[in-house]
């Protein structure tokens, strides 16, 4: 054989794997963002890629073909075609991933698919990113504001890490960071805990290239007073954002004071998952290719008006006879008397769900199990049928504690604190109430606001309570006595200076601290107060008067949803 | 993020996954003042559920202060059915002798009958509770109490037939309240 022979030969061997030469006898063998053929690792080429094969642009995959990029959360990229029924897909079934309906191979096990990628029963037996195999009835839909276009600055997709700039113009009062999850997945293992994967941004950063938020950094929020007290921070995070998560600043008495400064600021996508990647502590779960939505809008100042959607998901009353029955005029009533003391008109309007939702979310909705493909979240799902700027509060003929804790009946829970203001149909936009006392103890109904012995204030109580959290605000003083509000004009409870003397001895127990309750929170002793408040943790006949500070005002009002 | 997890844990108003130690020592040492006041603040939480530990570590002295309020009719449903949750955590005695009237009692408000149901499954044997939740999963006239019971009994050995044949005289559009307890079936 001639040396030219050789070489030919050399070369024609060569071009089965001409990249990396990586063997391979199934796609899962080789990097994400390759392709096997004729038994080696090959990258990608000019319309060389099928359905469900490794690309970087659409160019590189096949007739009728587009490339879902690694950028976009399909790792390595991903050759395929929309769908509206699995008829139009070959070897393969039309599935929602990612907001879209698409052609996805399908598959019996893992490893049939390629790395980044798995057999996810729940969808169908068909390869689908990690983060994308959900349970089949879980939606997470991304929706766009509602707020005028001026106020609203859409970034689209992005993966954990990206840093993202954005402009505050002079004069805002609030801005809002949301993230929306296109592709993430549902959950982390942190010290063998399993936890929602919340979306948070993982820094933010002021024009003046001040770091104001890191969520990497634990602070010292130790009071004086023996709990933590977040309030000198210019913002605050109180974690349990899955899915979908909304940042607000200002929600602290640092930023209040500071106000927001005009120019480009920055912040970083970010969930729990990817910090699982570059800090210790996480099990399982940890991943750098999750992907967002992400979007800022901005509010000029202060507003005065609140549009709030009750969704009816009882047979207790419907939305023809909303607007007659005295006892919801009544809800209705006092509702807008909580906020009128803040200056904040609330425009109600009520809606029914459908039989079929009611039956589902109705009755006995876990107010525990909160992730986002949990009955709870889909149930925020159905604001999506009334777009808009809307405070939506899911009224339920119960609501329970249905995890291992037993903690039985609870009366209502709010998505996030801040909710996602002006993005009706996410997992997390809206509160739920319990109205199972609606109808109760009308006979104290006749005069003034009396939630110890009307249901229909009691049930307007803990509405407006629900959309405090909504509107960024948290409980005064936790539980425990030990945790407070981000705002240093709120009355404090430590547990140290109130609870009674047999509680006392429990107070610094981390296992076992003991519940305060409103009546030792009502100014004496001096310096133990917010059992009056609104955002108080605990309703008591008697204490609860709704009260709200001055900076609690001002948090609401600058929220997205009071315009 | 390790502080900001606890702080998911704590700060939010979704409620702690788990529930506090049964021991509590101050609590067999409450005066009847202080007892009743720790009754009170458990039936007043908005957002964040008391666990049920903390309802056992109070003891069967809270029960007749939990039975006159579970009782008395003048009282708000929620806080009735709070009440019926801490009986049946603080005094499971006590509480085996109301729950199974009080779940198929068609006079009481949902919210109440939905916590004596929860309780006939912890405090009465697996063959009374079935006895006591049967008469709900088939009669009862809220769709939603028939699909609790539906659920409470799918976690029972055998229990998966019945509630299989109430699913099928169910009208499609509720079928969807019977979702959780189908799910368990299926495992």
């Amino acid at each position: 054989m001639t040396r030219l022979a050789v070489l030919f030969l050399a070369g024609s061997l060569l071009a089965g794997c001409p990249d990396s030469g990586v063997p391979c006898a199934v796609a899962r063998d080789c990097p994400s963002t390759q392709r096997c053929v004729n038994g080696g690792c090959v990258d990608p080429g000019l319309a060389s890629s099928a359905l469900g094969e490794a690309c970087r642009t659409t160019a590189d995959c096949g007739s009728g073909l587009t490339c879902d990029t690694d950028a976009q959360g399909f790792p390595g990229g991903f050759c395929t075609a929309t769908c509206t029924s699995s008829a139009g897909c070959i070897a393969s079934a039309c599935t929602p991933v990612a907001g879209l309906s698409v052609c996805m191979p399908a598959c019996t096990a893992d490893s049939q698919c390629r790395q980044g990628y798995g057999c996810c029963a729940t969808l169908g037996n068909v390869c689908t990113p990690l983060a994308a195999c959900t349970p089949a009835q879980c939606t997470r839909p991304v929706v766009a504001s509602a707020l005028p276009p001026a106020q609203v600055q859409d970034f689209g997709t992005h993966k954990v890490n990206d840093e993202i700039p954005f402009n505050v113009p002079a004069g805002t009062g609030s801005f809002t960071i949301v993230q929306q999850a296109r592709l993430a997945t549902l959950t982390i293992t942190f010290q063998n805990t399993l936890q929602d994967n919340s979306a948070v941004p993982l820094t933010i950063t002021r024009p003046d290239g001040t770091v104001v938020y890191d969520d990497r950094i634990s602070v010292n929020d130790s009071s004086p007073d023996g709990g933590t007290d977040p309030s000198g921070h210019y913002a605050f995070f109180g974690g349990s954002s899955p899915s979908t998560g909304a940042f607000t600043i200002p929600n602290t008495s640092a930023s209040l004071d500071a106000g927001v400064p005009s120019g480009t600021w920055k912040f970083k996508v970010n969930d729990y998952a990817y910090e699982c990647t570059i800090l210790s502590g996480c099990n399982d779960g940890g991943t750098t290719e999750n992907t967002y939505d992400v979007s800022v809008v901005t509010t000029p100042g202060p507003g005065t008006t609140m549009d709030v959607a009750f969704y009816i998901v009882t047979d207790a009353f419907s939305e023809a006879n909303a607007g007659t029955d005295p006892s919801v005029q009544r809800m209705v009533q006092t509702f807008k008397g909580i906020y009128a003391q803040a200056g904040i008109t609330v425009n109600p309007v009520f809606h029914d769900v459908s039989a079929t939702d009611k039956a589902r979310f109705g009755t006995n909705i876990s107010a525990t199990t909160t992730g986002p493909c949990d009955d709870l979240s889909q149930m925020f799902t159905l604001s999506s049928a009334h777009p808009g700027n809307t405070m939506n509060l899911f009224l339920v003929q119960s609501l329970r504690d249905a995890s291992g804790g037993g903690g039985g009946t609870v009366v209502g829970i709010d998505g996030t604190i801040p909710g996602p203001a002006s993005y009706n149909g996410t997992v997390q936009s809206g509160a739920v109430v319990s109205a199972a006392d609606l109808f109760a103890l009308t006979s104290g109904c006749g005069g003034g606001v009396n939630i110890g012995g009307c249901g229909a204030d009691r049930v307007a109580y803990i509405a407006a309570h629900e959309t405090g959290h909504f509107l960024g605000l948290f409980h005064t003083t936790e539980s425990s006595g030990s945790d407070f509000d981000p705002l240093v004009d709120t009355p404090k409870c430590p547990c140290l200076s109130c609870a009674s003397p047999t509680d006392l001895p429990n107070c610094t127990s981390t296992s076992n601290p003991p519940f305060i309750s409103a009546s030792r929170c009502l100014g004496t002793p001096p310096g133990c107060g917010g059992g009056n408040n609104l955002m108080f943790w605990f309703l008591q006949t008697g204490a609860s008067a709704g009260a709200l500070s001055a900076e609690q005002i001002r948090v609401m009002r600058l929220s997205p949803l009071v315009h | 993020m390790i502080v900001l997890l606890l702080a998911a844990l704590i700060a939010v108003p979704r409620p702690p996954q788990g529930g506090a130690p049964a021991k509590d020592a101050g609590a067999q040492q409450l005066s009847d003042v202080e007892l009743r006041e720790r009754v009170e603040t458990y039936l007043g939480a908005l957002d964040r559920p008391v666990p049920k530990e903390r309802w056992k570590a109070l003891g069967p002295r809270a029960a007749p202060i939990l039975e006159a309020v579970i009782a008395d009719s003048s009282q708000f449903p929620t806080r009735r059915a709070k009440a019926v949750d801490g009986l049946v955590a603080a005094a499971p005695d006590r509480a085996a002798q109301l729950v199974g009237t009080l779940a198929q009692d068609e006079k009481q408000p949902p919210v109440v009958r939905v916590a004596a149901m929860h309780g006939t499954s912890q405090v009465l044997s697996a063959p009374r509770a079935l006895t006591e939740l049967r008469p709900i999963l088939t009669g009862a006239r809220s769709m939603g109490l028939r699909a609790e019971a539906a659920d409470l009994i799918s976690r029972k050995s055998g229990g998966c037939a019945e509630v299989r044949a109430q699913v099928a005289r169910e009208k499609a559009q509720h079928r969807g309240a019977f979702d959780r307890a189908m799910k368990r079936c299926k495992e």
